[in-house]
């Protein structure tokens, strides 16, 4: 093993190798750093390159572009408050407040350095997984995976702040949203009408863009004020960032791990893995809860750490099974295909184990580089966050409709995107929380088939599998934990209800 | 006026006549041809393969392939761009095409057996009609069911033999799967219960090594390029597969010689021969969903010169090693091929149901979702 | 601001009367498995609805705001208080969004009618003009700057680009 080990990285330092790595992982940048345009957009546009190209520097330029668009996406998340891609809608949470506060530089310093170290122990977990991913991936059936989009679900409760009515109508929305448009076990369309453009249902891209994007740019414009009056560290503040990371050691090697174990799970998409990331965090520690949201460095740390995490753990299935576990990982399968990489159960055949090693040293340095990279530029573009508004902002919104666009290369897009836009901002105007709404969308549809699978095929039996039974304690903990932390009616009742029965045993 | 701003007042200007000049690759217009032309039709010339999928799946990566083949066969070797238009499952990629023009002859379209399908029993939205097109070419693909050992599964008669109930798991209860549903469901098990509601190949895989789902299907391609392995580790067992049609009889797979059709293993099973209203259905779906998996469409109206010169590139490309290498490489298999006349021919016993027969799948379909 | 308490009943009422319009489809096609979660959703949409909207509305009726409480959500608000603590002007605020309502709107409307790269410049010229208050040097050098880079970006990426649909360029 040690020889495929040394092998693969002997391919890997090649230069032209590196030169197409050095591609895909500028390319990877900019499409993260433009809000709207994401991964997928690339992986189109260099899929033609690859054909005819060996495979040590197809995987290099993919890869690199797939590890580098979460590195990238963190500018604009940060400096703006507009997420960069779906992946990265947790980070904007603490990242924005921070840069109101004029520590856009710290915020984007501790970013870089997360997604570094979530990147390497997302390869290094990569490398030690692929061997025992079979009965990991075999294991977790339907309704373990029911129970999990079940407690990702409850993640509205622990990650919302006051009342829970309002989360649970927008969670409630985000799902029925998610009914639109054909249901695979009978392949009837639900709430479509007539318009064909609703058959497919609503795509994320497009609710991502409209619901958190454009609204935050529009209320840039509409304040008129930049984003900050002015930096206390205008040198240094990204070493400072960087700094903080190791203060909460637990927090990044924590949420890598989660990352990476998240990814590997089928059906948990890319975009719900920040949001468990930052709830789980914000559960988990033990001082000054009640900071995140306002500019906490660890609500930048936890989801920037998971999302890099996530894509070595994203490969595990994708390369074991053929199972692509989001959609960048399934346009990653085609390249692979033409470049004749064997994929499935023979990867793990002593001929083919250096292509694992191929794609743990690229995810590796891909995510050193980028990281590197992005850190050297967040100096001078952090200054991004002193300027006023209407510099950049409406030259975002037409790119963001452009990229909205780019789903479904229909009109409907830009439709369903101003509608959108246009309702989230209202919803933000009334203090409905959003999260919940594309927590519920992305893990809804994934919640009802596998409920659907789960009930037909061991009728109610599977509630009582091991793994489920584990899950299910996590789910009501969770619960409970988020009853206990929130205010409101719902929650006090709740409280007094356990508490009536502590009082009881006591 | 400062230097500075007549500077920058130039540098205005300069920019703007860039801009109006190379403003050209941000419309959607396609350059039309003249009709004046000597030499070969499609000489300079620029056309557009609309590929209903999403970038990045086998059907729009297979596309590509075979697209950079035709362009260098066709005369003039005119480039051929690749346009993925996803959505509404192939429709609104085929609804652009049927808008696109006729005759010129520059616009081509991917279509699988699924949307051939559609025509019939799925019509909602559908605003072409593929007797209006003439095939180039159809590439074909099977489909394979097969069985899980964790659950009991050893051999085809384990199917019927089996005391606990057979899950059998597909993606989506459409016209193709409802077909391979009906042919399991007359195989005689005593108790076949369909499982829909699967992502894809890999999670029925997943589902199936687990003792999930007793049987699954995936394309022959995904079987050979990821199930294989399994099989030969002893925990798949490969039971049949859903065959080409031939002359109106239902062969085998040439990819799996010694695997039965699922008619074969109907007779060979319940000892009676497929006959009647469900097995002549599954022949004509049969024909779309394996034979016709892969078609490339022109339109029926185009220039004559633009029909005979694809015909003829496409003739070529078929029979070259290099794409026949790639495409097995692609594909795990060689695809079976039919050109023109002979393709065309399927397309049309394809889609040869009398309104009764199709109400006959939509009530089945029906009556399985609610069993 | 108009209240927006008031805003908020309106918006949870329309949210009541979507799920339950949801719900009404849903159970009654509940005979096929189609409709079981989109029932069980719809109906618990309309429960929680009603609950937030009697919520809502006792803590109106006694006087209270219920907008006023913390919420864990992302990105710039129009109630964002600067640092220095200067709160902007409530009816200027909602001047300005009512605009920017009708200025992003104004986006796509041009774009049916002219080919969607040039009516973004266009629009930009207008937007950097008249709610921006930039001169026009700036605005004509910033949007020609913008309109290359977007140039090169769409051509690079094959980005597609919407089409006019009501006249048919571009």
């Amino acid at each position: 093993m040690f020889e495929s080990a040394l092998e693969a990285l002997q391919m890997i330092l090649n230069p032209e190798h590196l030169l197409w790595l050095f591609v895909g992982v500028g390319l990877g940048l900019i499409l993260g750093l433009i809000p709207g345009l994401g991964g997928i957009t690339g992986m189109a546009v260099l899929l033609p390159l690859i054909v005819g190209m060996d495979p040590a520097s197809g995987i290099g330029m993919l890869i690199g572009l797939n590890a580098a668009t979460t590195i990238g996406d963190t500018f604009p998340s940060v400096l703006m408050g507009v997420p960069g891609t779906a992946a990265s809608q947790a980070t904007v949470v603490d990242g924005y407040p921070m840069a109101r506060k004029g520590l856009a530089n710290v915020a984007l310093g501790a970013a870089f350095t997360s997604n570094m170290i979530g990147g390497i122990i997302g390869a290094v977990a990569l490398f030690l997984l692929i061997p025992v991913a079979r009965p990991i991936i075999v294991g977790i059936g339907s309704p373990q995976l029911f129970m999990l989009s079940l407690l990702g679900l409850c993640l509205v409760v622990v990650i919302s702040r006051g009342s829970l009515a309002p989360a649970l109508i927008t969670g409630l929305l985000g799902m029925l949203l998610a009914m639109i448009g054909g249901a695979s076990m009978t392949g009837d369309y639900r709430f479509t009408g007539d318009v064909l453009y609703l058959f497919d249902g609503i795509d994320l891209a497009v609710l991502a863009i409209g619901l958190f994007a454009i609204p935050s740019v529009l209320s840039l414009l509409v304040q008129g004020e930049a984003v900050t009056k002015a930096m206390p560290y205008t040198k240094g503040g990204v070493l400072r960032g960087a700094r903080e990371v190791f203060r909460h050691k637990r927090v990044v090697v924590g949420n890598s791990l989660l990352g990476t174990a998240l990814g590997i799970i089928p059906g948990i998409g890319g975009s719900v893995i920040d949001w468990i990331a930052y709830g789980a965090t914000k559960r988990v520690v033990r001082k000054d809860r009640d900071n995140f949201g306002k500019g906490d460095i660890r609500g930048v740390i936890a989801p920037e750490a998971a999302n890099n995490a996530k894509d070595g753990g994203v490969l595990v299935p994708t390369l074991m099974f053929g199972i692509p576990g989001s959609a960048t990982a399934a346009i990653l399968l085609g390249g692979l295909a033409t470049m004749g990489v064997a994929t499935g159960p023979t990867i793990l055949r002593p001929e083919n184990l250096y292509l694992i090693f191929v794609f743990v040293w690229t995810l590796a340095l891909a995510n050193a580089i980028g990281a590197i990279a992005s850190a050297s530029f967040a100096g001078p573009l952090s200054k991004l966050s002193l300027l006023k508004p209407y510099s950049y902002a409406p030259f975002l919104i037409v790119i963001m409709i452009l990229a909205a666009y780019q789903s479904g290369v229909h009109w409907g897009d830009i439709v369903t995107v101003v509608i959108l836009a246009l309702l989230s901002w209202g919803m933000q105007a009334i203090k409905w929380p959003r999260p919940p709404l594309i927590i519920g969308f992305v893990l809804g549809q994934g919640a009802e088939n596998y409920l659907w699978i789960s009930v037909s095929r061991y009728d109610w039996s599977w509630l009582t599998q091991p793994a489920t039974i584990v899950i299910g304690v996590l789910v009501i903990a969770t619960l409970a934990a988020g009853f206990a932390n929130g205010s409101g009616w719902l929650a006090g009742k709740v409280k007094s209800i356990l508490t009536r029965q502590k009082v009881h045993d006591a | 006026m400062s230097t500075k701003t007549r500077v920058l007042l130039g540098c205005a200007i300069g920019a703007a006549t860039v801009l109006a000049v190379t403003g050209c690759g941000v419309t959607n217009q396609q350059s039309s041809r003249d009709s004046e032309q000597d030499g070969p039709f499609y000489e300079g010339q620029k056309i557009t393969m609309i590929v209903p999928f999403d970038a990045g799946g086998a059907s729009d990566t297979f596309s590509r392939m075979f697209a950079g083949y035709l362009s260098q066969y066709l005369e003039g070797e005119p480039e051929i761009v690749v346009e993925n238009v996803p959505g509404g499952g192939q429709k609104e990629g085929l609804n652009q095409f049927e808008r696109s023009d006729h005759e010129d002859g520059l616009t081509l379209a991917m279509a699988s057996g699924g949307i051939i399908a559609s025509t019939l029993f799925d019509k909602e939205g559908i605003q072409f009609n593929p007797g209006d097109y003439e095939t180039l070419v159809a590439f074909g693909g099977g489909m394979t069911v097969y069985g899980s050992v964790a659950a009991g599964i050893d051999s085809l008669e384990d199917l019927v033999t089996q005391e606990t109930p057979v899950y059998y798991g597909g993606m989506e209860l459409n016209a193709s799967e409802s077909v391979r549903v009906f042919a399991l469901d007359e195989l005689g098990i005593s108790s076949f219960e369909p499982l829909m509601g699967y992502d894809g190949g890999g999670s029925i895989t997943a589902a199936v090594l687990r003792g999930e789902l007793s049987a699954g299907n995936s394309t022959s391609s995904h079987y050979l390029n990821n199930v294989l392995p399994l099989e030969e580790d002893g925990e798949i067992t490969p039971l049949m597969t859903q065959g080409y049609v031939e002359d109106g009889e239902v062969v085998r797979d040439p990819a799996f010689p010694e695997l039965p059709t699922m008619p074969e293993a109907y007779e060979t099973l319940t000892g009676q021969s497929a006959d009647g209203t469900g097995w002549d259905i599954y022949c004509a779906v049969t024909t779309a969903q394996t034979n016709l998996l892969r078609n490339y469409w022109i339109h029926g109206d185009a220039a004559d010169e633009a029909k005979a010169a694809l015909h003829e590139a496409v003739a070529q490309v078929v029979i070259d090693e290099d794409f026949l290498d790639e495409a097995a490489k692609l594909l795990g298999e060689e695809p079976p091929v039919q050109l023109g006349e002979e393709a065309n021919a399927s397309l049309a016993a394809a889609r040869d149901l009398t309104p009764e027969q199709v109400q006959w799948v939509e009530d089945y379909i029906a009556e399985v979702s609610t069993r | 601001m108009p209240n927006l308490s008031v805003v908020r009943l309106i918006s949870t009422g329309i949210v009541f009367v979507v799920f339950a319009a949801a719900a009404v489809i849903s159970l009654g096609a509940i005979e096929s498995p189609t409709y079981w979660f989109p029932a069980f959703i719809a109906v618990g949409g309309v429960l929680v609805s009603a609950y937030s909207f009697g919520h809502d509305f006792r803590q109106v009726l006694a006087g209270k705001s219920v907008v006023d409480g913390e919420v864990t959500d992302l990105g710039a608000s129009v109630s964002d208080v600067s640092e220095d603590g200067e709160a902007q002007d409530p009816s200027v605020i909602r001047k300005r969004v009512f605009a920017w309502v009708l200025w992003l709107i104004a986006l796509p409307l041009l774009a049916l009618v002219i080919p969607f790269f040039f009516a973004s410049l266009i629009w930009l010229a207008a937007v950097l003009r008249f709610p921006g208050g930039r001169s026009w040097l700036y605005t004509v050098i910033s949007v020609v700057v913008f309109g290359v880079c977007l140039n090169i970006l769409v051509v690079l990426l094959a980005i597609h680009v919407p089409p006019a649909l009501l006249t048919g360029w571009g």
